[in-house]
């Protein structure tokens, strides 16, 4: 074969190449608009079959078996579930029941090839949160789709079956960072019912370097359940990783931090700044007197995020906001930046101007405004 | 001796067109497996879970400003609403001579405050800091002109968070787009220090208000020619790159960026006409030579919406300016073609960037001059000529189809309509309007010294932005 003659067959496959692609493209694209808007049009109609139904009380619907295998009524189905609460929720669990879909999902999610349409299946399990699947979401957990085990945590917290909080906490160590995200989120729904489970997870684990219990002190942050903060507390005297104990004081910025404030001091003295200036903000809000030193000595910490933690939590105290208005006066430029701007996100410059044009302006009251007013806005 | 020498020159000419069809074909191959797993998630996936997320790590958006006037408010809008658990609006105004900074004030109900601000990184004097007293957070920094790198540090200097989200004024963000890319942060929080997004062509569809009503492939020749582009590098070549952490560029229309990272670098480089792509490169710099794990990825299913050159005429003044990066960044980066220090990023795609990207103009013009002038002389026949051509022009036009077949899951291209202009496109872009933009890219090569940083683009404002 010459040259030539290979250049003219390639030009011919490259060419047939393109005629297949746009082939390939025109009826991809034509059965793909045809196939969504059916779905489309289906579903809608479903959804006003099922409103019908619902609003006879459970009497109205006239739909075969067959149904159910139509991705459109799946669909419908969710969407409504989504949305109604009290009796027409119960009624849609029925319809549920009465069409078998939780068991046709849960055969998908257990025996489809197709990681789309298990994905699917999980995802419409998740949504119906119906508990008769409850069991196949806890085997898929450790399903080896990160996004199905994802899936299969929210379905068991949506529907609050609270067996699965230890298996999904045992799983936290061994999940990548996306997943053990999403794993909290879960966890969060299930709400206080998840503190104490969490609570032995992380005191069994956390001198053990799991990497799990970071994320499980978080969430106790954001489930809110104040029983947590005592034990959180001892947590974090009783860390050695720096990890936890940021985690134990974050939690602790959020949930509060009780009458033992002794450990939260130490970490505001701390040789790690992020320990320093979390601690810092975690003492926001404690009409303590005994706070005051250590949050003033963050008032000159060399680093920024402490001196801006510190000085905030000076500024939710009346006490404290006198330190930030004696530190304006001071030599550390930097401490004074903080309390200029502590005092200003408090309102302090709007209340001492007005009380200056008032005519009751006290002498610290000229002394903010001549400080904010008086110096550039860059600093260091 | 002289018609042997033209006759090899035009021979490797052509063969060089077909090597580098052949690469971005080999990056579409790549970029397809890439995408597959990606559009079954998004298919069938809940991202917009993540919007209730208790964990989802706080956002700054930082928009640089300069003479935005006329769209700022509108656009700004538009980004407060976006989808995300928490997040900041910083606005770098960079010395506007139009009254972009009386617009802000006004309608986000700013005041002066008398906050520090950190300069972590340097950046031109700042006057003024504003904050607003809405439910949204917005910052606004009010500096001296200093282009648009400059407002972006100025931007990050004044950003809370620990992630800014690099964007531009003109903007059209699509609801999920930050939590789309957010995701793929959590994913891997240790090694992630940025996140790239999708950037469409608005030109054609249909806006109001600032958010996109309806998606459509624009008439004009000059702009429809841009979506087809934006298609072969955004869903055809980046999803490939970022497979392998090899992304070269994190475009600066939409790019997530650890704040971090970017500090631990010294930010974006003022006065560079590729801000982006030198941050970008910097990054792979900074973590590979000291041996620390991160990656930079590419997140197709997060979209943003810009208008792209409408006329020839600000096309010409976008990739003069466009080029002239590349050639900064080349002249930077250049040591790191083929060095094994920078894995894949060295080996493969920095390489192919410098070969197919920044050589390809001049090698394409001489190509123009060289090839006929071969055939002229005869020492190349007319159909061997013809055959290699057709070897070239079709290679193009089969990456462009797969580009656009690559598209067609996410159903931006609605209509049949829409799809057969981008057909079109493919098949008749290679007939003038694509050499056109070689001669710009030639002028960039040979100085053509866009000194302005700022684009000349004339502003309409997202809330008018739709085709009438």
């Amino acid at each position: 074969m010459t040259g030539l003659e290979i250049l003219r067959l390639t030009v011919i496959l490259i060419f047939a190449s393109n005629a297949v692609l746009l082939t390939v493209l025109l009826t991809y694209k034509g059965l793909n608009r045809r196939r969504t808007l059916a779905h489309a049009r289906r579903r809608s109609a479903y959804i006003a079959v099922l409103s019908q139904h619902l609003s006879a009380s459970g009497e109205g619907v006239r739909l075969g078996k067959r149904v159910a295998e139509d991705e459109a009524f799946l669909d419908a189905v969710i969407d409504l579930r989504t949305v109604l609460v009290g009796q027409e929720a119960s009624e849609i669990t029925d319809l549920v029941d009465r069409y078998g879909i939780s068991e046709q999902q849960a055969a998908k999610l257990d025996d489809s090839r197709n990681v789309g349409q298990r994905l699917r299946a999980a995802v419409a399990l998740a949504e119906l949160a119906d508990e008769s699947a409850a069991h196949v979401l806890l085997d898929h957990l450790t399903d080896k789709e990160p996004e199905i085990r994802i899936q299969c945590a929210r379905g068991l917290a949506r529907m609050r079956w609270t067996p699965a909080i230890g298996v999904i906490l045992k799983q936290l160590e061994h999940e990548t960072p996306w997943v053990r995200s999403r794993f909290a989120d879960s966890l969060i729904t299930f709400g206080p019912s998840a503190t104490w489970p969490l609570i032995a997870y992380i005191k069994s684990n956390h001198r053990l370097g799991n990497r799990g219990v970071p994320t499980a002190i978080r969430t106790l942050a954001a489930i809110g359940d104040p029983e947590a903060i005592g034990p959180t507390i001892e947590i974090l005297d009783d860390a050695n990783d720096i990890e936890i104990q940021l985690a134990a004081v974050e939690t602790l910025g959020v949930l509060g931090v009780g009458p033992d404030i002794y450990p939260i001091e130490k970490a505001a003295r701390s040789e790690d700044w992020r320990l320093r200036a979390k601690a810092s903000k975690a003492l926001s809000g404690i009409n303590d007197e005994a706070i005051l030193p250590t949050l003033a000595i963050g008032l000159h910490d060399i680093n920024w995020w402490v001196r801006r933690n510190a000085a905030g939590a000076l500024a939710s105290t009346l006490q404290g906001r006198e330190i930030l208005y004696s530190t304006i006066l001071g030599d550390d430029a930097h401490a004074r930046d903080a309390a200029a701007e502590a005092l200003a996100d408090a309102g302090e410059v709007i209340a001492a101007r007005e009380r200056i044009a008032n005519g009751l302006g006290a002498t610290r009251d000229f002394d903010l405004i001549e400080y904010v007013e008086g110096r550039k806005v860059l600093t260091t | 001796m002289l018609i042997h020498v033209i006759k090899v020159l035009g021979i490797a000419i052509l063969g060089y067109f077909v090597l580098m069809n052949l690469y971005v074909t080999t990056i579409s191959i790549h970029s397809a497996l890439a995408l597959r797993r990606g559009q079954n998630l998004q298919r069938y996936g809940r991202v917009t879970e993540m919007l209730s997320s208790r964990m989802a790590p706080p956002v700054s958006i930082v928009i640089p400003a300069y003479n935005e006037a006329v769209g700022i408010v509108d656009s700004v809008r538009s980004m407060s609403i976006v989808g995300y658990p928490k997040f900041e609006i910083v606005i770098a105004n960079d010395g506007s001579k139009d009254e972009t900074l009386e617009k802000l004030i006004e309608a986000f109900d700013l005041s002066k405050v008398k906050v520090p601000y950190r300069p972590d990184i340097e950046t031109q004097p700042v006057n003024a800091i504003y904050r607003g007293r809405g439910g949204v957070e917005i910052t606004v920094v009010d500096k001296e002109n200093g282009g648009r790198a400059d407002a972006l540090n100025a931007g990050i200097n004044a950003a809370r968070y620990p992630y800014v989200l690099c964007t531009d004024a003109d903007v059209v963000l699509d609801a999920e787009c930050l939590i789309r890319s957010m995701q793929r942060v959590v994913e891997d929080r240790e090694r992630t220090v940025a996140v790239g997004g999708n950037i469409r062509p608005l030109n054609g569809s249909v806006v109001r208000h600032g958010h996109l009503i309806e998606s459509h492939v624009p008439r004009g020749l000059i702009a429809r020619f841009q979506v087809l582009e934006y298609l072969r590098t955004f869903i055809a070549a980046r999803p490939g790159w970022s497979s392998i952490n090899a992304l070269p560029n994190v475009s600066g229309a939409f790019g997530v960026w650890k704040r971090s990272a970017v500090l631990a670098v010294g930010g974006f480089t003022s006065g560079h006409m590729g801000e982006d792509m030198d941050l970008t490169l910097r990054l792979h710099k900074f973590h590979l030579e000291n041996e620390i794990p991160y990656r930079i990825v590419y997140e197709p299913s997060a979209v943003i919406w810009t208008e792209v050159p409408p006329t020839r005429k600000v096309l010409r003044r976008q990739r003069i300016r466009w080029h002239t990066g590349l050639v900064q960044a080349v002249r930077d980066f250049t040591p790191m073609i083929f060095d094994r220090r920078y894995g894949k990023l060295g080996m493969v795609t920095w390489p192919g960037y410098v070969m197919f990207e920044y050589l390809a103009p001049i090698i394409e013009f001489i190509g123009y001059i060289v090839v006929p002038l071969a055939v002229l002389v005869g020492a190349v026949n007319f159909g061997t000529f013809s055959l290699m051509v057709l070897v070239a022009f079709g290679l193009g036009i089969l990456n462009s189809f797969i580009a656009i077949i690559l598209d067609e899951p996410y159903g931006y291209s609605n209509s049949i309509s829409d799809t057969s202009r981008l057909v079109v496109m493919a098949l008749i872009e290679n007939l003038g309007i694509h050499q056109m933009t070689v001669i710009w890219r030639i002028r960039a090569l040979i100085g053509g010294k866009a000194t302005k940083t700022w684009g000349n683009m004339e502003r309409r404002g997202v809330a008018q932005l739709s085709e009438s």
